[in-house]
């Protein structure tokens, strides 16, 4: 009951407000034309401005981009020159299972390396030492 | 006429300057009126209203959602500025000039006594009265203009009302 109310007080107020005020004199249409052309004029103007900021930042990003680029190069050359002497290092414990798996070389036994090349070999351990017998 | 909120999308978008006169030219009359009942001279609402329309092409593309409220924002306090800077009454200049172009241009008697009780209000619900029921902005566009919660909008209007119809009655 009460929103019926305040609906139809709001149409009415609205009605009374809206006849009250628009009656007020209306702007002289050269004076609003006249703030349109200022406006209008600062439009493009701010495009511009903002063109020209861009253009900077452009500017700026490629001269880092070059510095960046003369700075590597320069790092890249004046490495090339200075070579690091190679030290060679004693062998890790990690060598140590590799150098096992290799051949033993031959011992200077006095025995001839027809040996090693039987095709025993590979089954039976090569002769190295045998007893003289009497 | 085109919707305020798709005109000004546009021209953020697109930087659409035809948009954006199309806007200019749909609101800077009421824009002006506003001002002017609000307790304005004259000639200081076309100021006001090149003023306004400056501060909001700067600022209305962060936030192009409800432009009609924000522009009435951005005037309402120029508005507020520039009565500081005068210092000189807004409710009593606004009853004066009101009534007296009331006299010129309304006819019938009703119109110039809303007006005057429009003006006896504080301008605080001068400013809400004015842009929720001439303006014809939503409460939620009310509350982005005058910086106030939605629902303390939705009170003070249905106070507003009330006072105004209280008053109506007696006259």
């Amino acid at each position: 009951m009460s929103e019926e109310r305040n609906v139809r007080d709001e149409t009415r107020i609205e009605r009374l407000i809206g006849n009250a005020y628009n009656r007020l004199p209306e702007p002289e249409p050269s004076r609003l034309n006249a703030v349109e052309e200022c406006l209008m004029r600062t439009l493009p103007r701010r495009e511009t401005k903002r063109g020209t900021v861009g253009w900077y930042w452009w500017l700026i990003a490629a001269l880092a981009a070059s510095a960046a680029a003369t700075w590597w190069a320069g790092g890249y050359l004046s490495g090339g020159s200075q070579k690091e002497e190679i030290v060679p290092q004693a062998p890790t414990q990690l060598d140590e299972p590799r150098r096992e798996s290799l051949p033993e070389p031959a011992r200077e036994t006095g025995e001839k390396s027809s040996n090693v090349e039987s095709p025993t070999r590979t089954n039976e351990r090569p002769l190295i030492y045998r007893r003289e017998r009497y | 006429m085109r919707d305020p909120v798709e005109l000004i999308r546009s021209f953020c978008r697109d930087g659409d300057a035809v948009a954006f006169r199309e806007f200019y030219r749909a609101q800077s009359p009421r824009l002006w009126k506003f001002l002017v009942a609000r307790g304005c001279a004259p000639e200081d609402a076309y100021d006001l209203v090149s003023e306004a329309f400056l501060r909001f092409v700067q600022t209305v593309c962060r936030d192009p959602q409800a432009p009609v409220a924000f522009l009435y924002r951005i005037a309402t306090n120029l508005r507020i500025d520039a009565w500081r800077r005068t210092q000189t009454s807004p409710i009593n200049a606004t009853a004066d000039r009101v009534v007296a172009e009331g006299v010129a241009e309304a006819s019938p008697d009703e119109a110039a006594h809303v007006r005057e009780l429009v003006a006896s209000l504080p301008p605080r619900e001068q400013n809400l009265l004015l842009l929720r029921y001439w303006i014809g902005l939503s409460h939620k566009e009310v509350a982005h203009a005058l910086d106030l919660p939605e629902g303390t909008v939705r009170r003070q209007c249905a106070e507003v009302l009330e006072k105004l119809r209280q008053r109506l009655g007696e006259s």
